[in-house]
């Protein structure tokens, strides 16, 4: 049994080489997932950190520019109106040193007093105060005076558009700080296109600021911006800011993540770490998976190797107990063969004797009866050879045999029935290099068959003529012939049309002669007799008689 | 050994019935016959008596046919080997013990005393 056969000769599991185990799609899968979840779950985290640290600074920037601004503003205010309150000329000399000290950064500073409906300039310092309708005794209207109106007691802030179209930003402040009935106004210019410049050392250095009046994001309304992209956009937060009797706006943006740029990243690192592992881990278990397929492959194609082998071994031994029941079946041919051949002989040789001792009597009925007994001899005598020759065949001892002495001995020990009449002739024909007994068997059969299978009569004939390299031997008859169904299957063992008879007559006779190196075959058509036509290979041997 | 000598042929067999039939049959066609029933006889016979040729059955119970023949000394007269059914590779080595002929039985007679004529006739 090489049932262990080696392991490069089992061909390769059928996998694809390319697709991957349902296993392993599965693991990648939950690596993917693994992956994206930690990813948002993290940045979730990193967001809500950094949007609280930005509401953390945003409202300390809210604080220190409402504190500096509101202070600032509400001191210089102050001032001004506590000079207001004292006389126009303190006040034109308050204002006058202010606009100096600002360099640039007030644009106008005013006193107004309220005439009926409107409001009259008592006193103004700045520049193009003309152009604006803001120089003293001057009449003002529009949205000053609108914000005049709207002062109280707090300072009030607005925007307001120059002459020349440019935004200022206005404050003012009402009585009681101002006189009675009057407003002290400061404008600034606004130019929220130049980011004011932010130092390190500032509090809010990481982050970008806009500042607005009023809760508006318009450009109009931006009063200090240190970016100079707005608005500000994207993970903004706002804070609002109360200057006075209004609300500032705040917006406030972190430059850099302010959670730090690692922690920023975290969520990449993570997404990326679960990616990586989650590679490996598909890697892993695919190369596991395959492994064990190709483990499993092997184990079926060796199961089934040994599964075939014990199929074998049972058909073996089956056929064992078959074959040694046909060897004891053999065995008891052999021996009934034995045991009937002598008495057979003894009788052959009992016929022969009584044939002479009544040679001088012409009893015809005694003949027949004569013969009838030798034909039946020679009937049981050709059962127990075809018997034995199927079940124990015997090798061939070749001698020369002269086939008319063949054909005339076949003729004596199983003489014709009544009716039939035997031929035979090989003029010319050289003796053929054969087991004498075997080729004898196979014309016995031949002749016999041919009497069965004319009932009513007949004649038999045998010839033997030399056609080619061969020695072509016909035994002929007269009788009812056979169809074709019969002339296919009639050298089958245990075939026979006959009543009685073992089938093996011409199964035997057709072994025989092969193993001469001749052919047997059968020429037939049903209704015209049947002609056995037997070829033997010509002998090279001189033409000597030998036993 | 004159000329009108009826040639001596030896018929062994265990066989009653073929030992007395084949004695029959020869003697009828105008042979000298002596029979005996096993080997060991059929030696002594040989010993003592001129015989031209030895019919012997290759079974029989005491001693089987081949070493009869293996035995025969001086060399063998004619002998022909009788069989019913014998291994090969007993006939074999009749062949080999240079047997005249190998008759399977039953046998026709005229083949036998055409043999028995033959092997007589080169004894003579």
């Amino acid at each position: 049994m090489s049932v262990t056969a080696a392991t490069p000769d089992l061909p390769a599991p059928k996998a694809s080489k390319v697709a991957l185990r349902r296993a392993s799609v599965a693991v990648l899968a939950i690596f993917v997932l693994v992956s994206g979840a930690l990813f948002f779950g993290t940045r979730k985290v990193v967001d809500d950190q950094e949007g609280r640290l930005l509401t953390e600074r945003g409202a300390d920037v809210g604080t220190l520019l409402s504190t500096s601004v509101s202070s600032g503003l509400q001191s210089a205010l102050t001032s001004l109106a506590t000079a207001a309150q004292s006389s126009t000329a303190a006040f034109t000399r308050s204002a006058q040193a202010q606009l100096t000290a600002s360099s640039g950064s007030t644009s106008a500073i005013a006193y107004v007093t309220k005439k009926g409906s409107g409001w009259t300039v008592v006193a103004s310092v700045g520049q193009n105060l003309e152009q604006d309708g803001m120089q003293i005794g001057a009449l003002v209207n529009g949205p000053r005076a609108a914000m005049f109106t709207a002062t109280g007691r707090l300072l009030h802030s607005g925007v307001v558009q120059s002459a020349a179209g440019s935004p200022r930003l206005a404050i003012t402040i009402g009585p009681p700080t101002a006189p009675p009935n009057s407003v002290v106004y400061i404008e600034y210019p606004l130019d929220p296109t130049r980011p004011r410049p932010v130092t390190k050392s500032q509090p809010f250095n990481e982050l970008a600021i806009a500042l607005y009046v009023g809760t508006t994001i318009e450009p109009d309304k931006l009063i200090i911006s240190t970016s100079q992209q707005t608005p500000l956009t994207g993970n903004v937060k706002t804070i609002d800011l109360t200057v006075g009797d209004g609300t500032w706006r705040v917006v406030a943006k972190a430059k850099h993540p302010l959670a730090g740029t690692v922690t920023h990243s975290l969520p990449w690192i993570l997404a990326l770490t679960a990616l990586l592992i989650g590679l490996v881990m598909t890697a892993l278990v695919e190369i596991i998976s395959r492994r064990r397929d190709y483990a499993l492959v092997l184990v079926k194609e060796r199961t089934s190797a040994l599964e075939d082998s014990m199929t074998k071994l049972e058909e073996t031994q089956q056929a064992l107990v078959t074959n040694e029941r046909l060897a004891a079946l053999g065995q008891m041919a052999a021996t009934v063969g034995h045991e009937l051949r002598n008495p057979l002989g003894v009788l052959t040789n009992s016929m022969y004797l009584i044939r002479s001792a009544v040679a001088g009597t012409a009893d015809d009925k005694l003949r027949r009866q004569l013969d009838t007994a030798e034909r039946e001899i020679s009937a049981a005598t050709l059962i127990v050879s075809d018997l034995l020759e199927f079940s124990r065949p015997r090798e061939a001892t070749p001698t020369m045999v002269e086939l008319d002495d063949l054909f005339e001995e076949a003729a004596s020990v199983a003489p014709p029935p009544t009716g039939i009449s035997v031929e035979h002739q090989a003029d010319g024909v050289p003796p053929v290099a054969a087991d004498r007994d075997q080729i004898r068997q196979v014309i016995l059969n031949l002749l016999t068959n041919a009497y069965e299978a004319m009932p009513g009569g007949g004649t038999v004939k045998m010839t033997a003529q030399i056609v080619g390299r061969s020695v072509e031997i016909s035994v002929a008859d007269t009788g009812v012939g056979m169809d074709e169904e019969t002339r296919n299957h009639v050298f089958d063992p245990f075939f026979s049309l006959k009543i009685k008879g073992t089938g093996l007559g011409l199964a035997v006779s057709k072994r025989i002669v092969e193993a001469h190196n001749g052919t047997l075959r059968m020429d037939s058509e049903e209704g015209h007799g049947c002609t056995a036509v037997l070829t033997l290979p010509l002998s090279q041997a001189a033409v000597g008689v030998n036993a | 050994m004159t000329t009108n000598r009826r040639p001596q042929v030896l018929v062994v067999d265990d066989e009653p019935g073929m030992r007395e039939t084949l004695c029959d049959i020869l003697e009828t066609v105008g042979y000298d016959v002596t029979s005996a029933g096993d080997g060991q006889d059929a030696l002594d016979v040989i010993q003592h008596k001129n015989v031209d040729v030895v019919l012997m059955d290759v079974q029989m119970p005491k001693r089987d046919g081949v070493s009869v023949l293996q035995e025969m000394n001086p060399p063998p007269p004619n002998v022909i080997m009788m069989t019913a059914y014998a291994l090969e590779e007993r006939l074999r080595a009749a062949v080999d013990a240079n047997a005249f002929a190998i008759l399977h039985k039953p046998f026709n007679v005229s083949r036998l005393l055409s043999l028995v004529a033959s092997a007589s006739g080169n004894a003579a």
